[in-house]
């Protein structure tokens, strides 16, 4: 009996184990198969005649959360810094402060520069105000500045600059003022400074920003004196900071801008409807081709744009976290978008494409991309789809 | 744990990657699966006159009226192809289950046979793989992959009754399902393309029916001496409408999309059966049998194809009877048979038939005397390697386990 069992396992094990055998499969028998035949295509924007418009776009954002603060003035553009600064007081200095019986002395501030945006050895001054009015890092903006209040005395002392360090003096009584407000907001205001660039100058420098990781964020070092008791040194820190970017540029319709800070986005569409339900996107690459003389880029930025689905054509909205990278390489940028094609074809509707610079609420970078309409056709905005389609 | 080893091994069938015919099979409903139980694959597969003992036809249910023992018939099979072109071959193999049958008399006096079954109708196999290289930078090389996979099955639930004159008449109600996977995928070599597939899918179901007409022993009525067990045998299998559900859709890696989706009927077209079989000196079981299918009938979605043709089979067979002596040893009671067959299959290309020969060789090993294992094998050569086509040559091994036992029988007090 165990004989016969074993024969028939023998005979399942062999059946089964034959089939290893198999070769991998080849192209024998595909002529036979054209009734199910897929072609990879190409589509070319350059070469297929299809229709693309594109132009610039200003849309003025809030730069509180960017970690650099600019202040200057180059050509058309003008960089003011919003500061407001605390301390952290021990309860005698504040006991001093109430009773009116300390003195400041100094006030030093120093800003680290980590940009330059224009000559590094070009002129630059600036005059500190003291504002008056309200002001919030997270919402001001280049639109709030012309309503922003401040007072038109300077306040600003000896100013040095260095490769890396720019030191100022700031007078004592907005600083005592400030020491008040810390202990007792009834006592005195503190709204903070407004540093406004002086005419003659004709660069805009960055400054590192408010950052609770980074020790070189603007700080002034306030030297005090309790009258027959003691001299201190205390540390004013930076509470809230923004930086906004008064300005316009020339539009050039051969053009699309995209600028940081001020800020430019670009705008660009393509008429996909040649392509119809039913076609797999493989890939689909944009191509955007950089003007390197008519661009305007600091010492230091991040050589990149992002382009983002316009999902909305009010007021351009964009889903902000499915961003799509283009990278530098030459003078082009270029990134893969196949995503943002797949959602065209799967029945979402085109607005187009948002294109923005990499980092848009760092540096003062103008990205100047050969547009729709540039003369030089090879060079217009380029989008390449490599997609499957069924017979 | 030999029942665990059956299962394990039954189910790492399915898991198996392989194929077992050619491009052919992507037309109509493919290869076409005359015969279930594994001796008539051993006689030429048709076997429509051939009243038998120990196993149940599935292609003539008239043949059910002699049933003294309830059958059950587990069969599976391997099947190896080495396909050619004019410039390459490729070899491939696959198992597949064949299926199950059971049946039972219900009145031997009556000729009432009942059974049942599921067993496959027709199977789709194929692969095929061509490498592209584009000088675009942006497709750089890749593999276009068609692969084809199912077929239609059938489940079976039928009777015999003996009718006047000692003629048997058999009849069976079909149920057919399928499912028909038509895949077309591109698969780039580069790491940033996304692969495309496309999957067109029919599913049809629908019913059926096969009658059979079996005639009495026609040696006496024809008088002839040393021939025996004369038979004469048809049956129709007919098709209603399949209702058929088509699905296509496109798969990259991210997104699933069905493009279009369709409800409409497959048209099968009748198929008819015809067979002769006798025993010569009570030993040698002869067999001979036509079967032909209009396929140039078949439509899906009302559309008939210019790919397909109206198909016969031709098939004779011979067999070896045992000595059924209680003194017969193992090797006397065990069953040979060998069978020829020629096919004109329902594929046509560029106005080629594409024909099939076939040699088909087997045993019956008894296990005791009424259980049996039976192997048979079979070498077919079809087509030609003209005009672009295939020729293929198959080797396929089939299996089944057949058990007669006394249940659900009656007997008198």
């Amino acid at each position: 009996m165990k004989s016969k069992k074993l024969l028939i396992i023998s005979f399942l094990v062999l059946f089964v184990s034959l089939v290893s055998c198999s070769d991998s499969p080849s192209d024998v028998g595909s002529d036979l198969l054209g009734i199910d035949l897929i072609n990879v295509k190409k589509l070319d924007s350059n070469l297929d005649s299809i229709k693309q418009s594109s132009n610039s776009v200003k849309k003025i954002i809030p730069l509180g959360a960017s970690p650099r603060l600019l202040l200057g003035k180059k050509d058309d553009y003008t960089a003011y810094t919003l500061i407001s600064f605390t301390f952290t007081l021990p309860d005698s200095i504040k006991r001093a402060i109430k009773n009116d019986s300390l003195e400041v002395l100094e006030a030093k501030g120093e800003m680290n520069i980590d940009y330059f945006f224009g000559d590094k050895n070009a002129p630059f001054d600036f005059s500190i105000f003291e504002i008056e009015s309200f002001w919030n890092s997270a919402s001001f903006t280049a639109d709030s500045f012309a309503a922003l209040s401040y007072s038109q005395t300077d306040l600003s002392l000896n100013k040095t600059e260095t490769d890396s360090v720019f030191y100022f003096t700031i007078s004592n009584n907005i600083v005592k003022n400030w020491l008040k407000n810390e202990v007792d907001t009834s006592l005195a205001r503190n709204r903070g400074v407004l540093l406004s660039p002086k005419p003659l100058s004709n660069k805009i420098i960055g400054f590192i920003a408010f950052d609770p990781d980074e020790s070189k964020d603007t700080r002034i070092n306030v030297v005090v004196r309790k009258p027959g008791a003691y001299i201190d040194t205390l540390l004013a820190y930076v509470l809230s900071d923004v930086s906004v970017v008064i300005g316009n540029n020339q539009i050039d319709s051969n053009y699309i801008t995209i600028q940081s800070s001020l800020t430019y986005n670009g705008f660009l569409s393509f008429d996909l409807s040649s392509l119809s339900k039913g076609t797999i996107v493989n890939y689909a690459q944009l191509t955007l081709t950089l003007d390197t003389l008519k661009s305007k880029l600091g010492d230091n930025y991040f050589n990149q744009l992002n382009a983002y689905i316009i999902t909305s054509t009010d007021s351009l909205k964009i889903n902000e976290s499915n961003v799509y990278p283009l990278k530098r390489v030459g003078d082009k940028f270029i990134g893969d978008i196949s995503g943002m094609v797949r959602y065209w074809i799967s029945n979402n509707p085109n607005y187009g494409i948002l294109i923005k610079a990499g980092k848009e609420i760092i540096g003062l970078e103008k990205f100047m991309i050969k547009g729709s309409s540039y003369p030089v056709y090879s060079d217009r905005p380029k989008l390449e789809i490599i997609y499957t389609k069924r017979n | 744990m030999i029942k665990k080893i059956l299962v394990l091994l039954i189910a790492s069938i399915s898991f198996i990657n392989a194929q077992s015919s050619s491009a052919y099979t992507r037309y109509g409903i493919g290869d076409l699966k005359y015969s279930f139980s594994t001796r008539y694959q051993g006689l030429g597969q048709l076997g429509v006159s051939l009243q038998d003992k120990y196993h149940i036809s599935s292609i003539n249910p008239a043949a059910w009226s002699n049933f003294d023992r309830t059958k059950i018939e587990f069969a599976m099979s391997y099947n190896g192809v080495i396909i050619n072109s004019s410039n390459d071959k490729f070899f491939s193999a696959e198992t597949e289950v064949e299926g199950i049958n059971f049946g039972f008399p219900i009145s031997t006096d009556l000729g009432i046979g009942f059974a049942a079954g599921l067993v496959p109708f027709s199977r789709v196999s194929y692969q095929s793989k061509q490498n592209f290289s584009s000088p675009d930078s942006l497709i750089y090389n890749y593999d276009l992959i068609f692969e084809g996979k199912g077929g239609l099955s059938k489940i079976f639930v039928g009777s015999s009754v003996k009718i006047p004159f000692d003629w048997s008449l058999g009849a069976t109600f079909d149920y057919y399902f399928g499912n028909f996977k038509y895949l077309s995928a591109i698969s780039f070599n580069n790491q940033t393309n996304f692969s495309s597939e496309y999957n067109l899918i029919y599913k049809p179901t629908g019913f059926g029916a096969t009658l059979g007409i079996l005639s009495p022993d026609l040696t006496t009525t024809f008088g002839f001496d040393n021939i025996s067990n004369l038979f004469f045998g048809a049956s129709v299998n007919y098709f209603s409408k399949l209702k058929t559900d088509s699905v296509v859709t496109s798969i990259s890696s991210v997104l699933l999309d069905t493009i279009a989706f369709y409800s409409d009927y497959m048209t099968i077209p009748t198929k008819y059966n015809f067979g002769l079989s006798f025993i010569l000196s009570q030993r040698y079981l002869f067999t001979f049998d036509y079967s032909l299918q209009n396929f140039s009938e078949f439509k899906v979605f009302s559309k008939s194809s210019d790919n397909l043709q109206n198909s016969y089979k031709i098939s004779t067979g011979f067999e070896l009877q045992a000595l059924n002596e209680l003194s017969s040893k193992f090797w006397e009671r065990v069953l040979w048979r060998i069978g020829l067959s020629f096919e004109k299959t329902p594929y046509k290309f560029s106005g080629i038939g594409i024909n099939q020969y076939s040699f088909f060789g087997g045993v019956s090993l008894p296990i005791n005397p009424d259980n049996l294992i039976d192997i048979s094998f079979q070498y077919s050569k079809r087509g030609t390697t003209e005009k672009s086509l295939l020729k293929e040559d198959f080797i396929r091994l089939n299996l089944s386990l057949v058990f007669n036992e006394l249940w659900f029988l009656r007997f008198d007090k």
